[in-house]
């Protein structure tokens, strides 16, 4: 998909995130594909600095950043600098904005740079956001899914006391008590348990 | 609040929504009550709709939210529509607006330091208002004063401009305009990176509260009647659902009605302080929403019941004249005109009284002792 040659290698790339988790994969992934990131600017305080010390072609900025307005004024208040414009091509690509929303990044480009020469770089990134949300959503459901058995397991404990029956049997009963109220077996032992507490 | 009947006569005036779950978005702001206000107090519901509020972090999300389609409506800066019609910042989409949530809202904070100095060239008997205090001080200076706001094209960036040139300070020459975040707002001004900022509340009262800031001039009467924010949707949203658009403009206006009137002014406060939406003290809701300002020292000493306005005297009308104050201000920040014969256009694409008096006319039916 993306070939790496000499105008591309040299574009200067700033990455705004404060996750520095994600800025770490998504610099990792960009330099896969043969783009280097100049800076990494975890706080919207410093993005200003880093820009005049940058002087970056492209900027990749996190959507949930406050520092988005302060970067769109620059091309507004900033007279005679190089200022950061949005990217939006709805010549060639009418669903950029749907894509780059869904994967909760933005992209500026500084100094009136070709949006063609930067598409490489925004395509690596607008995946790499995705699937760092990708990856986190796997991990939040893994855990929920963790922390349900253990309160299934924990509420099949109260009930086998409660009602002096061995643990198949608890559990036979809340699968039909779930059944019955029609949720599932992970909401009935949560109830099981803050019932039990109180 | 309306009556039982009034499902029955609500779906006898407007056809169906096209949509009946929406995502609104909003921003951390005392004016964002209408929004919050019509959730909590079920007006969504009473007009059919099943509205989630989301929380945004930046007017620029609002706007790629809204032109994605990720956000079906939003609460809007005044000037935004028009210029995002026009594409000033890159993103170019049209965005219109039905519905005008507030005016005024603002106010300006001086940082302690540059207040005291201030003060000190009025004591002396050099001159008699903040204004031209600052003026004089700013002369001074070795370098420029350096003020913030929230956005480029805000209310707020219009008003501290009016408010500057009004006492002889050149906003382009004179001073140093920033975009901060509203969150460093504060931040900013202890650490001296700006001297003073415009901004809508809790920022002032904050500023105020922390000792950091003094507020020294009102929204309110900079520019008399300045629509504040608005409920912004994009112009094929509106196309594909003039329904639901016209049933979330019930909602919102009714809300807005309710908030005007100073015997809920407590609760409004109390919603809003909510962990959910705005998430912090009441005390820093109160003073803006009651028009009791801590203005220590400053220009005004009385209070301003017409701090925020969010109904009443047809402000919730788009206005057309004021939609181009708005944009020929925008033109004169951007450094190049725009052609009249754009300029009018821009505004009537944008701001779209009639369908604010579609809103009314079924307000008008359903609540027949309301005057609006």
């Amino acid at each position: 998909m993306v070939e790496s040659n000499e105008s591309q290698a040299a574009l200067r790339v700033m990455l705004i995130d404060d996750d520095p988790k994600r800025a770490r994969w998504v610099q990792n992934s960009l330099r896969e594909f043969g783009f280097d990131t100049c800076s990494i600017v975890a706080e919207p305080a410093r993005m200003l600095k880093e820009i005049s010390e940058h002087a970056p072609d492209v900027i990749i900025i996190d959507m949930e950043s406050p520092g988005r307005d302060l970067l769109e004024s620059l091309s507004v208040l900033a007279a005679h600098q190089p200022t950061p414009v949005v990217m939006f091509s709805e010549e060639e690509d009418p669903d950029y904005i749907s894509r780059a929303v869904a994967a909760g990044v933005s992209t500026y480009l500084v100094g009136g740079i070709e949006p063609a020469k930067v598409r490489p770089i925004i395509e690596v990134a607008l995946a790499q956001f995705r699937n760092f949300q990708g990856l986190r959503q796997a991990l939040d459901d893994t855990r929920s899914e963790l922390s349900a058995r253990r309160t299934i397991d924990q509420a099949k404990l109260r009930v086998m006391q409660a009602l002096n029956i061995d643990e198949q049997q608890a559990y036979e009963h809340m699968r039909k008590e779930a059944m019955n109220a029609g949720v599932r077996l992970a909401t009935l032992a949560r109830q099981i348990m803050e019932t039990s507490t109180n | 609040m309306f009556d039982d009947s009034i499902d029955e006569k609500l779906n006898q005036l407007v056809p169906a929504a096209e949509k009946y779950h929406l995502e609104v978005g909003y921003l951390r702001l005392t004016d964002a009550a209408p929004f919050v206000v019509a959730q909590e107090l079920g007006m969504f519901d009473q007009v059919g709709l099943n509205v989630e509020l989301r929380q945004e972090i930046s007017w620029a999300n609002i706007r790629d939210k809204l032109v994605s389609g990720a956000l079906d409506a939003a609460q809007m800066l005044a000037p935004l529509p028009a210029m995002i019609t026009l594409g000033a910042s890159g993103l170019r989409a049209p965005i219109l607006t039905g519905l005008v949530l507030s005016n005024h809202g603002n106010a300006i904070t001086l940082s302690q330091d540059v207040w005291q100095e201030a003060s000190q060239i009025i004591t002396q008997g050099e001159c008699a208002s903040v204004l031209e205090a600052l003026h004089l001080y700013a002369r001074q200076k070795p370098h420029l004063l350096t003020f913030a706001t929230v956005h480029a094209f805000s209310s707020h960036t219009l008003l501290l401009r009016r408010w500057l040139s009004a006492g002889g300070i050149d906003p382009d020459r004179d001073i140093k305009l920033l975009v901060v975040p509203p969150s460093q707002m504060v931040d900013s001004l202890q650490t001296g990176v700006i001297d003073g900022y415009c901004v809508g509340e809790p920022w002032n009262t904050i500023g105020v509260k922390s000792g950091m800031g003094v507020v020294v001039a009102l929204g309110s009467e900079i520019w008399p009647g300045a629509p504040e924010k608005v409920l912004g949707v994009s112009a094929s949203w509106h196309q594909q659902h003039p329904q639901a658009h016209l049933r979330l403009r019930l909602a919102l206006l009714r809300a807005c009605q309710w908030l005007a009137d100073s015997r809920h002014t407590a609760e409004a406060a109390r919603i809003l302080s909510l962990s959910c939406y705005l998430d912090m003290p009441v005390d820093n809701l109160l003073p803006s929403l009651t028009g009791e300002l801590i203005m220590p020292g400053g220009d005004v000493d009385a209070s301003v019941p017409d701090f925020h306005l969010f109904f009443g005297n047809n402000l919730n009308c788009p206005d057309f004249t004021a939609t181009v104050q708005m944009i020929e201000a925008c033109a004169e920040l951007l450094g190049r005109p725009i052609d009249v014969s754009m300029v009018r256009s821009l505004a009537a694409q944008s701001c779209r009284a009639d369908l604010y008096k579609q809103t009314t006319a079924v307000l008008s039916a359903l609540q027949e002792d309301v005057t609006l």
